[in-house]
């Protein structure tokens, strides 16, 4: 077939094709039945979830709590920051003693007399002529003879030294079988020729000995010594055998060195050692443990010595896992223009401490911080221990009165978890104003209770006791204006709230003691306070703790606290609903979202309101439609429309829901109307019927409306 | 959703078309002496069980469809319709045995088909057209509910033989080709149903069906929503001896793959309104009241899946035989049709009687019943002004011209053909 064939069966096809009926739009009314809205009011839902109680006869207690005082005692159980600080001069840095050793010969002797007066016929003769033959031999008197030859070298242990206080001890052995007389010594710094002690023994015995000690308190003395001594004899008792090596000799010791200055080699040695306590002051509260929730401890050390120092800072009262709080570590060297420093922290949190001070460890231990005693119990104390030590470095170190070294510890921002002692008779108010929602969101005009209950309830989970007084309670209905202020015994009696008890575990809460006070006619005017039907609660309530108590001793308070623990006070109330009321209305508006409504196409209808009624209460309801602007556009009936209470059985329950059908008109005008809708405004009133007379309420007890849409649409697909 | 539901029922019943006579061109002519034969077909038809053809009528005029009208349909049982609308153009090339080199020949046809059906519910025609107070108090089924649409474009290549006989002649076709998909859509509900309580308080659909959509916003004749394959056989015996012939055809056997944007909506669930619930009308706060519930629109998304999905075409089954009486002044015949996935609960019976006057002027009677509609009675002419020409045009139910109430079919079909 040719192109054009194809052509032409092909426009065949596309004609043929465009005979559809697609787009055909046949148009019919019908009638349609929407469901449009639903809710369901209960008790609940009139006066708040949270306050309804069903009883087990499905009767209902409105049961209200309001918390109308509250205390914690964070603030006021702290351990305040807290710091110590020990400052060591380094006076009572020491030295090793200092030992020189001297000699004369009785070989000297003779030398020094064949010197003085030719070897023939003298002592020099005499002596050697009896050393070389052994024979005893008579020694004659010997005149004073000097020495003067007398050089000591302390440079292994000084280059100079000022002695705060330091004593030089003297002892002569004499190994003569002569008796010497007036051995007269002298001992003075080599450069300086500051003479350090000059001194005479009168007498010393053959094979005796003879001791002097010299105080060289606020001397300096220089390494090189010098000196002379000065000997003479009454000679020998009678013929003595005679040794040339027999001698005289001198042991000059420097000891007890208290250092004012120095250029010294230091041995090893401790240069700091404190056993000692920081106290807590905490106004009158007694504290015997914490256990930290969170808190720190500084420790800065400084040095101007010249050599480094080993530190060890412990609290051995302050455990963690068992084992004792401890900062350690090494103090560089340093000078006295420029003194090094070592600053550490450490996490004191869940650190279990002990505020005993130190005598639970001097039972132990014995005496540790000097005073020869066990000292006495105390609180409020923290035992704390720190020491330094320096190495020999085998250096000369330069040592004034300006060096020192020190330790500061503080304590900061220490919050407990725990707390244990006697907190004394600690006292605290509180001020404030509480709503009391009995009727939340609801006018009424008046309302009657056939029984009426109210309870002060105080909620402890402190480990102390108490006593609450209120100060002020007053009830005010903000809405009219009245009020009434408590008054009687439980306004003017304090209220005693017992202790909680110590779970001994930071994992366990604390169950709190439950105090109750029924507020009744006998002790209040508590009806007075009811009948205002308040809203609002002004209360000042006050809590001593402890109250007539008096610190107990040392060691032995059982209060304690655990992190935020408080004491809170309720007003709890229980009304039977067994009431009768006038004029309850509720009101609230709702953004609506109406505009999106296909109304368009409504030609007609009806808004049908189904209300279904087991409440022994009338009502009378309405919706109004509000523009943006809170301006009423329409509403959903021209009058409210009346909801007639439930009837009662014989039993006095109403079992049947009383069912009222509202039909209301809309035509296309209202439908519009609704789509300009922005806010829906619903409203209710209602009284308990029949009038004047109590009505017992019960848990099932509802009113449900259902708004239903009865529509002539017009359908254009 | 509620347009979409619209949509089917309203096009449902626009469409009621149907290739209810089609009979074989050749069933006209004294033999099959010929060797070539072009024809072409336009068919448009429609028939119910229910719905009368003055309903439909105020469908194709945009009318509006009053309470009158809206009752006058048959509400006692399931109503079925089906339309179809097509045009075909065909060549036969049907070379004798004795003569020619192969005694195969070849055959080839464009056509566009568009098809609708459904088969619902008194309920769901109700529902649509009452609206659901008729139903208050009471639980509309929609059980086993259908519609379904097919539009579609094929091409068919295939051989024919003819087949030697001493007392007639005959042939047979097969054929297969392309299929372009144009739209496609399918409802069907299983279980299903709407409770309307007696004061409207309470909604409770119960909702398992099944939803296929081509791309519908590729719809037009020459988008290519899907393609597929589609194959077919013809068989015609005509014994001139005693005038008796047969004819019966198989068509559109075939798939089509729906692309692009497809969807697939599976919803089995149940769903209960009373209304936008307002837990406590008395503590609103800044809780906004939004009536324009979208539920059952969201429960449709979060079923619906686009995928590409392959659907059966509507598979076409006809057979018709007759004969030729009186010396061939009178033709009687009768054929059985059946359409598949259209939810047609019986084949669709036809019988016809033509009266052979003169070859310009033959008009003929067709009586029908069953398939989806109900009795009609239709009448047609067929023309043949010369040896190779052939017309004739026929409209299925004479009544709906005349009393549309109680006539429930209509249409036009017009056939031409030219051989030599």
């Amino acid at each position: 077939m040719s192109m054009r064939v194809y052509r032409l069966l092909f426009l065949a096809l596309v004609l043929f094709s465009s005979c559809r009926k697609d787009n055909l739009k046949p148009e019919w009314d019908a009638d349609f039945l929407a469901p449009l809205m639903t809710t369901r009011i209960s008790i609940q839902d009139l006066l708040s979830d949270t306050i309804v109680q069903s009883e087990s006869d499905g009767t209902l207690t409105l049961v209200y709590e309001s918390l109308i005082g509250e205390i914690y005692l964070d603030s006021l159980l702290i351990i305040p920051d807290t710091t110590i600080g020990y400052t060591a001069s380094l006076n009572n840095l020491s030295i090793n003693d200092i030992i020189f050793d001297y000699s004369i010969s009785l070989g000297s002797i003779a030398r020094e007399d064949s010197t003085l007066n030719g070897p023939n016929g003298g002592l020099y003769e005499t002596i050697m002529t009896a050393h070389n033959t052994g024979l005893p031999t008579h020694i004659q008197a010997i005149d004073p003879m000097t020495f003067d030859n007398i050089a000591l070298n302390a440079g292994d242990y000084f280059q100079t030294i000022t002695l705060e206080n330091g004593d030089l001890e003297i002892r002569i052995d004499n190994h003569f079988p002569l008796i010497m007389t007036n051995v007269i010594y002298e001992l003075k710094n080599s450069v300086g020729n500051q003479v350090l002690v000059r001194d005479t023994f009168l007498t010393i015995l053959p094979n005796t000995s003879e001791t002097h000690t010299h105080s060289l308190a606020g001397m300096t003395l220089e390494n090189q010594l010098s000196g002379f001594v000065t000997l003479s004899s009454l000679g020998s008792p009678g013929d003595v055998s005679i040794d040339t090596s027999y001698a005289l000799t001198a042991q000059i010791e420097v000891k007890n060195i208290a250092i004012q200055s120095a250029i010294a080699r230091f041995p090893a040695q401790e240069i700091l050692s404190l056993n000692q306590t920081a106290d807590f002051a905490n106004n009158d509260i007694q504290l015997t443990r914490a256990i930290i929730k969170e808190g720190m401890t500084n420790v800065v050390l400084q040095n101007t010595l010249g050599e480094a120092i080993h530190f060890s800072f412990e609290i051995p009262g302050a455990k963690l896992n068992n084992i004792p709080f401890l900062i350690q570590g090494t103090l560089p060297a340093g000078t006295v223009s420029n003194s090094s420093e070592v600053s550490l922290s450490k996490d004191l949190s869940n650190y279990d401490i002990d505020f005993k001070g130190i005598r639970p460890f001097e039972l132990i231990e014995g005496d540790l911080n000097g005073n020869n005693m066990v000292d006495a119990p105390v609180d409020n104390s923290l035992y704390y221990k720190l020491s330094g030590s320096i190495d020999s470095s085998g250096n000369f170190i330069n040592l004034s009165q300006s060096d020192f070294v020190s330790a500061q510890c503080s304590f900061q921002h220490i919050k407990p978890a725990y707390i244990k002692g006697y907190f004394g008779n600690m006292q605290k108010d509180t001020t404030g104003v509480t709503t009391f929602d009995l009727f939340p969101d609801i006018d009424i005009d008046g309302a009657s209770f056939a029984q009426a209950r109210l309870f002060l309830s105080v909620e402890n989970q402190i480990g102390a006791s108490a006593a609450m007084h209120i100060n002020t309670l007053r009830a005010i209905n903000t809405q009219n204006g009245q009020s009434a202020l408590l008054s009687g015994l439980a306004a003017t009696n304090p209220f005693m709230v017992t202790s909680a008890s110590d779970p001994n575990s930071l994992a366990i809460p604390v169950t709190p003691t439950m105090n109750v006070l029924e507020l009744n006619e006998q002790n209040s005017n508590i009806q007075q306070l009811v009948s205002v039907l308040p809203n609002t609660l002004e209360y000042n309530i006050g809590f001593e703790l402890n109250p007539g108590q008096n610190p107990p001793a040392p060691n032995t308070g059982t209060d304690f606290a655990y992190d935020n623990a408080h004491l809170s006070c309720y007003l709890n109330t229980e009304i039977p609903l067994n009431l009768s009321f006038t004029n309850l209305q509720i009101h609230d508006t709702a953004i609506s979202d109406l505009q999106s409504l296909n109304t368009e196409n409504i030609n007609y209808g009806n808004l049908v309101l189904y209300s279904y009624n087991l409440f022994p209460f009338d009502a009378v309801v309405n919706l109004y439609f509000l523009d943006s602007n809170q301006v009423l556009i329409d509403s959903l009936s021209a009058s409210p429309i009346l909801v007639n209470a439930g009837i009662p059985s014989q039993n006095g329950k109403v079992l049947t829901p009383y069912v009222t059908k509202s039909v209301v008109p809309f035509n296309s005008i209202r439908l519009e109307n609704l789509k300009q809708t922005r806010k829906i405004k619903v409203t209710g009133k209602f009284n308990s019927a029949p009038p004047s007379q109590h009505v017992q309420v019960y848990n099932d007890y509802f009113i449900e409306f259902k708004l239903v849409g009865d529509f002539n649409y017009h359908i254009k697909p | 959703m509620k347009n979409a539901i619209f949509f089917i029922f309203i096009t449902s019943l626009l469409f009621c078309y149907q290739s209810s006579v089609a009979q074989s061109i050749f069933l006209n002519q004294d033999s099959l002496n010929f060797k070539h034969y072009i024809w072409s077909d336009f068919e448009s038809y429609e028939n119910s069980n229910s719905i009368n053809s003055r309903f439909i009528k105020a469908m194709y005029n945009n009318g509006y469809i009053d309470d009158g009208l809206k009752n006058s349909v048959d509400m006692t049982h399931n109503i079925y319709g089906i339309s179809e609308l097509q045009f075909s153009a065909n060549y036969l090339y049907l070379p004798f045995a004795d003569t020619s080199k192969s005694p195969l020949g070849f055959f080839a046809s464009v056509s566009t088909g568009f098809i609708r059906a459904l088969n619902f519910t008194p309920d769901v025609y109700k529902l649509i057209m009452l609206g659901n107070k008729s139903l208050a108090g009471q639980e509309a089924t929609f059980n086993n509910s259908r519609f379904y649409m097919c539009d579609f474009q094929k091409l068919s290549l295939g051989f024919s033989l003819r087949l030697p006989s001493e007392r007639g002649d005959a042939f047979a076709v097969i054929y297969a080709g392309p299929v372009k998909g144009q739209r496609y859509m399918e409802f069907e509900s299983a279980e299903s149903s709407l409770y309307t309580s007696e004061t409207g308080e309470v909604l409770d659909l119960q909702a398992n069906a099944t939803w296929y959509s081509s791309d519908q916003s590729k719809r037009s004749n020459s988008d290519f929503a899907g393609n597929g394959f589609a194959a077919g056989a013809m068989l015609h015996i005509n014994d001139q001896v005693s005038g008796y012939w047969i004819f019966a055809r198989a068509d559109n056997i075939g798939s089509i793959n729906w692309k692009h944007s497809s969807t697939r909506t599976y919803i089995d669930t149940t769903y209960h309104f009373s209304g936008i619930e307002i837990t406590n009308i008395l503590n609103l706060d800044s809780t906004g009241i939004n009536i324009s519930s979208d539920t059952l629109r969201k429960i449709i998304e979060q079923n619906t899946d686009t995928i590409h999905f392959r659907r059966s075409l509507p598979e076409t089954f006809y057979i018709e035989s007759g004969s030729h009486f009186l010396n061939n002044k009178i033709t009687i015949s009768g054929s059985l049709l059946y359409v598949f996935r259209t939810g047609m609960p019986l084949p669709r019976l036809n019988l016809q009687t033509r009266w052979n006057f003169n070859r310009y002027f033959s008009p003929f009677i067709n009586l029908a019943h069953g398939g989806s509609g109900t009795f009609s009675g239709g009448i047609g002419v067929v023309s043949r002004p010369t040896k190779n020409l052939y017309f004739q045009i026929f409209t299925p139910d004479i009544l709906s011209f005349f009393a549309p109430d109680f006539s429930y079919a209509n249409g036009l079909t017009f056939r031409a053909a030219w051989t030599f």
